[in-house]
């Protein structure tokens, strides 16, 4: 008989925890602003009508912890992790990756991705998280690597985006100018967090699959190697057709056994 | 032989490039004095009377007493034979030993009690990101039969660069070393030292990082946990005595640190 789980103590804060247990209909880069503009522009708007938002309704619904996922309840599920690419920006929730290899599967997926996150913080929830859900797989979509966070001195419990896509000039200073001027920074600093993922699921016994950044932006975004018009409502984000091809090619990892410690001996 | 020169050449000609660290500058020679052990301080020491007892007690009160050999890839280790069963040792000065014969270090105790090769990948000043760095090069091609870490300070974050003007390519910022130095700098770097959480957890992911590289490859890796913390590791000159720096622990500490070591490996064992 499954049952709500309790008693998580101290769980990790993100970007969408205060929105725990609400539902909203426009969200993150998702803004009524935005699609409003986009309606009065003849190019955007024949986008959303290609891509059918036009007067569609997304429902962001976000459980007790902030995710865009269920209440978590004692049943068979994996976890996602990763950043507005997991979480469904612009998406309604079948229209996600995750959704859609849960339904594959015919497993409940907890869908842990966070828009905004950066790799730190999927560690931060994968930490948490893993050990108490008890998933049987983690799937991590990785986020851009130029994403940080660090706790301040006045936030002691919820650390400081930082994301050096945006925040590379002065006012950051020598230490971030630096670690940006040296991509090899950004590569070990993702790697190392993959690994420590990894080992994390190690320690429950199940597998992890990865997908790193490199791969993700190919993958998923609009470049000269792919003709994808598949858009978000927001437009800025990967839209259902993409969600479903990156399904595709996670569900066959899972199936084929694919893991990340299976692709880095 | 053959088989040698052929493992020799693949150390020395790797696919991808051996990570930088200081210890590259020293690498192929022997020498008597490492920063922080510099004859200068050792100079000033012995004309304190106690020092200098102590240092006759432990036979380090004439120069030379004390070497350091670093071998071809800057570590005091022997050289590295990819076909012998080894122990590969991570950490920083206090693994090193700096101000302490080589016999009196951990790694070479640990190693020698479980008869295996040394191989000590410390160095002193580097964070627990460095030890990443080389964890992720050296124990894939080195296939050691156990990996121990004693994670360096966790205030300590490493940055690498490239830029002319840095002497080093790889730079470890530390907290514990003053704050001052980063004043008028980094707002990053100033809330990353202003809350322990963020050293605190890239300790723990680099650790984690190290354990799952050995996982993948079937290593025995040993990491002791909060190790600072633990009242019996407090360093008390007093009782524990001290280097010939007088800036690190002596041999005494390096022993605590050997049982440590091998009551965990123990554990991992059965």
């Amino acid at each position: 008989m499954a049952r709500v789980m309790e008693n998580f103590v101290n769980p990790p804060q993100h970007l969408a925890s205060e929105f725990r247990g609400k539902e909203l209909f426009w969200y993150s880069t998702d803004t009524q602003d935005l699609y409003n503009q986009n309606l009065q522009n003849p190019t955007t708007f024949n986008t959303l009508k290609e891509n059918n938002w036009i007067d569609k309704t997304i429902c962001y619904r976000f459980n007790s912890h902030g995710f865009r996922t269920d209440e978590f309840i004692t049943k068979r599920n994996f976890i996602t992790l990763g950043c507005s690419l997991t979480q469904g920006t612009g998406l309604c929730e079948e229209q996600t990756w995750p959704a859609m290899v849960s339904e594959q599967l015919g497993i409940a997926v907890w869908n842990l991705g966070v828009a905004g996150a950066s790799n730190d913080t999927c560690y931060r929830i994968a930490n948490y998280y893993i050990p108490l859900l008890r998933p049987e797989f983690v799937v991590m979509l990785a986020p851009d690597t130029q994403r940080m966070e660090v706790f301040s001195k006045d936030r002691r419990d919820w650390p400081h985006p930082v994301n050096f896509a945006n925040d590379r000039q002065d006012k950051e200073g020598w230490f971030m100018k630096e670690w940006v001027s040296d991509e090899r920074n950004l590569e070990i600093y993702s790697e190392k967090i993959a690994k420590a993922i990894a080992y994390v699921c190690v320690q429950q016994g199940i597998d992890f699959y990865y997908y790193q950044d490199a791969w993700v932006k190919n993958t998923c975004w609009w470049t000269k190697n792919n003709d994808y018009n598949s858009r978000a409502r927001d437009l800025q984000h990967p839209g259902e057709e993409i969600n479903s091809n990156l399904a595709r090619i996670i569900y066959q990892d899972i199936d084929n056994k694919n893991t990340y410690a299976s692709k880095s001996v | 032989m053959h088989q040698n020169q052929s493992e020799s050449a693949y150390i020395d000609n790797p696919p991808i490039s051996k990570p930088w660290f200081a210890g590259m500058n020293y690498a192929g020679h022997t020498y008597e004095w490492l920063p922080s052990d510099t004859e200068e301080n050792f100079q000033q020491l012995v004309q304190n009377f106690e020092h200098r007892q102590y240092f006759r007690n432990n036979g380090w009160d004439q120069p030379g007493a004390i070497t350091y050999k670093i071998n071809s890839h800057g570590f005091r280790s022997e050289e590295f034979d990819p076909a012998a069963a080894s122990l590969v040792a991570l950490g920083c000065s206090h693994t090193v030993g700096i101000g302490l014969p080589e016999e009196v270090t951990w790694p070479y105790l640990v190693a020698q009690t479980l008869e295996l090769k040394n191989y000590n990948m410390g160095w002193g000043g580097i964070a627990s990101d460095t030890c990443f760095r080389l964890a992720e090069y050296w124990i894939p091609r080195l296939r050691p039969c156990a990996v121990m870490v004693l994670p360096p300070d966790e205030s300590r974050i490493e940055i690498l660069t490239d830029k002319q003007f840095h002497r080093d390519r790889a730079h470890t910022i530390a907290s514990s070393w003053g704050l001052e130095i980063f004043k008028n700098s980094d707002t990053f770097i100033k809330q990353w030292i202003l809350n322990v959480e963020n050293q605190r957890l890239n300790q723990l992911k680099n650790c984690l990082a190290i354990q799952q590289i050995c996982n993948q490859h079937g290593i025995l890796c040993v990491i002791p946990k909060d190790l600072d913390q633990a009242p019996e590791f407090r360093w008390d000159p007093e009782k524990d005595g001290y280097a010939r720096d007088l800036l690190h622990p002596g041999p005494k500490r390096q022993k605590k640190i050997v049982e440590k070591m091998l009551n965990d490996w123990r554990q991992k064992i059965t």
